[in-house]
């Protein structure tokens, strides 16, 4: 067993939100230059960067392995994390969503339930983003966690653990994991999920979440 | 202002009839958001919440913050999940074609206000 750090939600260029400098090959030269042993990549609605970051990533020495992630906006202007095993599962699950490429921030028509529905329906890990921040997040919008949504996370923002919010979190029995929700690449790895695991990747990310097998996972 | 007298003269629709609204105590305030957590920390205990926001979370919140009723505006509709949840809670529901803007202009008129400052 290795300990990994993770970074498990990072933008792209094309998140029209993003830093035009979140190419490809400039994540995966910057994540293998920190160390980062696996990253999501989830952009707004769409899953069409997953391939190019992994090819880029596989193309740099000592590259993270990359999961294939959407950051969704549901109906109630909440952020949920999908990663998926492969790059066609997350390209499928984004295709349902049918957010236009220009309005990609938009909100999709889809409510959270159906959102984690849709993200399990394709075999996918369901997260609420930055449950410690106000805006965009399941509790900002909802004033709490609904119980009957079955996320298989929640992520703390990375000014969430600096702050010692993550605590707060605890009571709901799920993984907390946190990540960088990285625009720019000065920001990859501010936020980190220590990942106990054989061999990085989307399986292995799933039993680390459900630590099932000796996996586990810890916020750095 | 009651609640009933409120439905009648804005024209909402009661969307939780199993729950009587006439003879209920007087609204003198109300709040405008779609956002929960905001309506956690700043709706005036009794008064109306105004919202779009037609998750099933609205009920467990309004409940918590005291307030007399829901109206959902411009037409949003909640599924029946919630209304039922609502009668389960005592909390009346109500419906507006109205934008939130419009809505809570006339309920100005009509003397209602929005929490305290503080």
């Amino acid at each position: 067993m290795t300990r990994i750090a993770a970074d498990l939600h990072v933008h792209t260029s094309l998140s029209p939100c993003a830093s035009r400098a979140m190419t490809p090959a400039a994540i995966a030269a910057e994540c293998a230059r920190l160390g980062l042993g696996m990253i999501a990549v989830c952009d707004h609605n769409t899953a069409a960067a997953a391939r190019p970051v992994m090819e880029a990533a596989s193309a740099v020495e000592d590259g993270p392995v990359v999961i294939a992630g959407i950051e969704i906006t549901t109906r109630e202007e909440a952020h949920v994390l999908g990663w998926f095993r492969s790059a066609e599962d997350a390209g499928a699950a984004a295709a349902e969503l049918r957010v236009e490429a220009a309005l990609s921030c938009a909100a999709a028509d889809c409510s959270l339930s159906e959102a984690v529905e849709l993200i399990h329906r394709h075999g996918g890990l369901a997260a609420a983003a930055h449950v410690d921040r106000r805006s965009f997040s399941v509790p900002g919008q909802l004033g709490f966690i609904p119980d009957d949504v079955p996320f298989d996370a929640l992520e703390i923002s990375a000014a969430g653990v600096e702050r010692g919010r993550a605590a707060a979190f605890a009571s709901h029995g799920l993984p907390l994991v946190s990540s960088s929700d990285s625009h720019c690449l000065e920001d990859l790895g501010s936020g980190c999920t220590m990942l106990d695991v054989e061999v990085p990747g989307f399986d292995e990310l799933a039993r680390a979440l459900g630590r099932r097998e000796g996996r586990g996972c810890v916020i750095a | 202002m009651t609640l009933s007298d409120i439905a009648s003269r804005l024209d909402l629709e009661v969307l939780t009839p199993e729950l009587a609204i006439e003879g209920g105590d007087e609204v003198s305030r109300g709040h405008a958001s779609d956002l929960l957590s905001d309506v956690l920390a700043n709706a005036p205990s009794g008064g109306l919440l105004l919202t779009t926001q037609v998750h099933m979370n609205v009920i467990a919140v309004a409940v918590h913050a005291g307030l007399a009723a829901v109206v959902f505006t411009q037409g949003m509709r909640p599924e029946a999940a919630v209304c039922r949840k609502a009668v389960e809670e005592g909390l009346p529901l109500l419906a507006s074609k109205d934008s939130t803007f419009d809505l809570a202009g006339r309920l100005y008129e009509l003397g209602l206000r929005g929490r305290e400052s503080r």
